[in-house]
């Protein structure tokens, strides 16, 4: 097990500034996840620590020693890549064993790991299967084994979820966090999911434009996200502008609002109901803020608002006069 | 733009014995490329000046107002032009048949469809010869049916040069538009037939935009070939002159200044062609949509269509096979009962004999398989590294490298062997000092450089089909990039790099134009060697050796097969399914 630490690190293609000077800390044994939009460097940052690519500047450590300039094969990283690049050529089990018997390990050992690592991730009766034969989800279980069988230092996993369909998505979503604790290897994971991230992770650092903006546990960053950016891309969230501290605006989510048919000492504004919206566990209201007929300016934006429908809250039609608080 | 570096690392580049290796092995490329594709090429331009520098110029003047170079130029575009219409019309019905109509015994179909490929040219020729020439069988069985005295067919000329490279060469286009009818998306022609749209639109809409590049590149490969075909005009041509036969009746006068001009405009010819094709094939470009359908259209419902293009295919068969069939038939009768017989019933294992039992008669044999394994082997040494090295993109080196090894692509074989003669007759830096033209190595060298683009591509495709990853998931698994390269790449390419090796030996086995201007005493081939012994009517040794170039041809064909069937287009393209 092992800890990454990357400092300032730079990378671009060609003339094309990739990463803009990236700080990252992960700690030892810990699910960290590097959550941002596509083309924002997170893949090139985990192929920077795998050793595919060499930075233009800065250093990576693990374990407080320096890997920059270390071939990948001497990093002992296990890869899980979105394709699972597994070798078509090669059985499961002889995939999975691929690692260790380049590590030169007793045949007996080789044996004895494929088969603790196929019973790891439910795929023992699969081993003198071809690799091509498998389903998607299947495959990736493959590519899972086969990256953690030599028991490398640090587990990466590059949007392993993406190609699975939503419901295999979550279910593999469940079974790496298993897995993960269960080996208990230091595991970063990429992804543009917000929903993956936060459940999924110990650590969140959110990356924007070649950076990281913000690293936190997943509440830290959902509920307190250091600015409109991290906001925006980890949920939905409404802007409202001058409300905040010292005027600022103040960045609130749908569901820390609530609606009052009267004012309160919390009441941040009044506006009308301009829509209701039935979703199942919950009610959603589009509140459009007073003195705003039609206005299309950004103060203007009608505010989501979602209410649990516990039976409780009080419910409200479209045209309702309403008053809107913060629950929290 | 915040944290601009402000001290770039400088990327440490250590010297390796890798890649010290690497870099004497890609200087060492380049000089041959240099030496045997470039150089050549540009003295064979300095040899057609007649060495007056541009007031040579006058020489193509010259050359352009004799008549009889007129006639030449014409002809060998009229016999381009024609030949890429036939086998485009051939070519494409037989497409459209297999791929729609052809239902029983389709993988047989499509295996004896694609048979030209793997026989030599020269081999079909010279059957075609016993077939239809003036004492041919079916010309004399003709004219014993119907009671007339002398040649009934007139097979020849013009007529006969274009049939025999329709038949021998509609295999590009074939080929190209099978493959392409397997990229319409069933979804694009029910999105024309939902909007109203007839059998006439979806053709038009959506058919015809996917299979027209694989028209034009197969037009391109096609009329390039049929330009510089050599053995159609010079066994079957008569007196029918086009630019490749002048070209060697120059050379064999020891006019290398016409020789040249003639190969400088053979090449303009080809260029101009290819040029011309490139762009149109670069304005009608076509991409798959994101999640394209198989289309399978129920028109083999039509018993009327259906039974026609049956008949249609069933006659390309027998056209195609025929010449097959008779070359075994004859190589197992005696010559003087092939002279005297309309159809001939000597048997006799004789020819096989000679060929196996006299020393004389086995060395043409034994020379194609060892020029054709030098050539192929060296061939691949030289573009397989390159093709690994450049998988990731070219540097500007790297790809005028690639542009020289690609350039043989559009000379036709007799400007490759010109170019060479002008350069190896003399002693040349590139051949350490001494004259080639004479020796062994310069069949084997002139075939190599015209294996080489077909090698290269071969080996690019195969490269490319390497799963992406799959290199770093090695690595990151602890293998270094010998280890990668053996465990994942190797086992990966072996199979693509094998079947296109297999076809450049093919080729070189049957290789007719190089080898008539370049054989000497120490290295007569084959190809030569079955015109030569049918000229001095040993016929059924010439015979003999046919059917083995062709039984060997066969045995190729099933490895290919196994290796690589969708190279044959034989196998469906893996496709995306909705």
């Amino acid at each position: 097990m092992a800890s990454i630490i990357l400092e300032s690190v730079t990378c671009s293609y060609g003339e094309t500034p990739v990463l803009r000077g990236v700080d990252l800390v992960i700690a030892d044994g810990e699910l960290h996840t590097v959550l941002g939009p596509s083309g924002c460097g997170k893949t090139t940052t985990l192929r920077l620590i795998a050793g595919f690519l060499r930075p233009d500047a800065g250093r990576i450590l693990v374990d407080g020693r320096e890997v920059t300039d270390l071939p990948p094969e001497k990093r002992r990283m296990g890869v899980v890549f979105q394709n699972y690049a597994l070798f078509p050529q090669m059985t499961v089990a002889q995939n999975v064993a691929y690692g260790l018997k380049v590590a030169r390990r007793p045949k007996a050992e080789v044996a004895r790991a494929v088969g603790e690592y196929l019973d790891l991730v439910g795929l023992a009766d699969m081993a003198d299967r071809n690799a091509m034969e498998l389903s998607g989800g299947q495959q990736q279980r493959v590519a899972l084994a086969r990256a953690l069988a030599p028991e490398p230092r640090v587990l990466l996993l590059d949007e392993p979820l993406s190609n699975l369909d939503a419901e295999l998505r979550q279910r593999m979503r469940e079974e790496i966090r298993r897995i993960q604790r269960q080996v208990g290897v230091t595991t970063l994971f990429i992804t543009h999911d917000q929903q993956e991230a936060l459940a999924l992770s110990d650590t969140v650092s959110v990356m924007h434009d070649g950076a990281i903006v913000q690293t936190g546990s997943p509440r830290e960053v959902y509920e307190h996200p250091a600015d409109a950016f991290v906001a925006s891309f980890t949920g939905e969230v409404n802007r409202l502008r001058g409300l905040g501290s010292d005027g600022a605006d103040l960045l609130a989510r749908p569901e820390s609002l609530r609606l009052t048919p009267e004012r309160t000492s919390r009441t941040l504004l009044r506006g009308s109901v301009a829509a209701v919206r039935y979703e199942g566990f919950a009610t959603r209201y589009e509140v459009a803020p007073e003195g705003c007929d039609g206005a299309a300016s950004a103060d203007c934006a009608p505010l989501s608002v979602l209410a649990l429908n516990d039976g409780r809250a009080p419910s409200f039609a479209v045209g309702d006069a309403v008053f809107v608080e913060q629950a929290r | 733009m915040s944290a601009a570096p402000a001290s770039r690392r400088p990327r440490r580049f250590r010297v390796t014995p890798l890649r010290v290796a690497a870099g004497a092995y890609f200087a060492l490329v380049a000089f041959l490329a240099v030496g045997y594709i470039l150089v050549p090429a540009l003295q064979t331009a300095g040899v057609s000046l007649d060495g007056q520098g541009l007031a040579g110029l006058s020489v193509y003047g010259d050359f352009l107002a004799n008549p009889v170079n007129q006639t030449a130029v014409l002809n060998t575009l009229a016999v381009g032009a024609a030949s890429t219409l036939t086998c485009g019309v051939v070519g494409t019905a037989l497409a459209v048949y297999v791929r729609f109509f052809c239902r029983r015994h389709r993988r047989l179909v499509q295996i004896l469809l694609m048979s030209p490929v793997m026989i030599p040219g020269v081999v079909i020729v010279v059957a075609f010869v016993q077939l239809y020439g003036e004492s041919g069988m079916v010309t004399r069985a003709l004219g014993a049916l119907l009671g007339v005295e002398g040649p009934l067919l007139g097979f020849g000329g013009f007529g006969g040069i274009v049939f025999v490279i329709t038949y021998t060469q509609y295999v590009y286009f074939y080929l190209n538009v099978y493959t392409a009818l397997q990229y319409v998306d069933a979804s694009v022609v029910e999105s024309v037939r939902s909007l109203g749209g007839g059998l006439g639109r979806v053709v038009r809409d959506a058919v015809l935009p996917v299979v027209r590049p694989a028209v034009i590149v197969s037009a391109m490969t096609t009329f390039v070939s049929a330009v510089g075909s050599y053995s159609a005009p010079a066994l079957i041509g008569g007196t029918y002159r086009v630019l490749s036969t002048q070209i060697v009746m120059a050379k064999a006068n020891y006019d290398m200044v016409l020789a040249s001009v003639e190969v400088m405009v053979l090449l303009a010819i080809g260029v101009a062609a290819t040029a011309l094709c490139s762009g149109l094939a670069r304005r009608y470009r076509t991409t798959a949509g994101a999640r394209a359908v198989y289309w399978r259209p129920d028109v083999g419902r039509s018993r009327v269509a259906r039974g026609l293009f049956t008949a249609f295919v069933a006659v390309q068969l027998v056209v195609v096979l025929l010449p097959v069939a008779v070359i075994f038939y004859l190589s197992l009768m005696s010559t003087s009962s092939i002279m005297a017989e309309a159809f001939p019933t000597g048997f006799t294992l004789g020819n096989y004999e000679a060929v196996f039992t006299n020393p004389r008669t086995f060395r043409p044999l034994g020379n194609s398989l060892a020029m054709a394994l030098m050539a192929v082997g060296a061939g691949l040494l030289l573009t397989l590294p390159v093709a690994y090295a450049t998988r990731k993109g070219r540097s500007l080196p790297a790809a005028l490298l690639e542009g020289l090894i690609m350039l043989p692509w559009c000379m036709p074989a007799s400007v490759i062997a010109i170019d060479l003669i002008n350069v190896f007759s003399a002693p040349s830096v590139f051949s350490l000092g001494r004259p080639l033209i004479g020796t062994f190595e310069i069949l084997p060298i002139a075939y190599a450089v015209m294996a080489l683009p077909l090698l290269l591509s071969s080996a690019r495709v195969a490269v490319g089909g390497v799963r992406e990853n799959a290199e770093e998931a090695a690595r990151s698994l602890g293998a270094g990039p010998a280890r990668t390269f053996t465990s994942v790449v190797l086992p990966a390419i072996v199979p693509g790099v094998l079947a296109g090796a297999i076809l450049a030996f093919v080729r070189t086995m049957g290789e007719y134009t190089m080898s008539a201007l370049l054989y000497g005493v120490h290295n007569r081939p084959i190809s030569v060697s079955i015109v030569t012994t049918m000229q001095e009517y040993h016929i059924g040794v010439s015979m003999a050796y046919g059917a083995l170039v062709i039984a060997l041809c066969c045995v190729l064909l099933f490895a290919i097969l196994r290796l690589d069937a969708a190279r044959l287009g034989i196998d469906e393209v893996p496709r995306r399914r909705g």
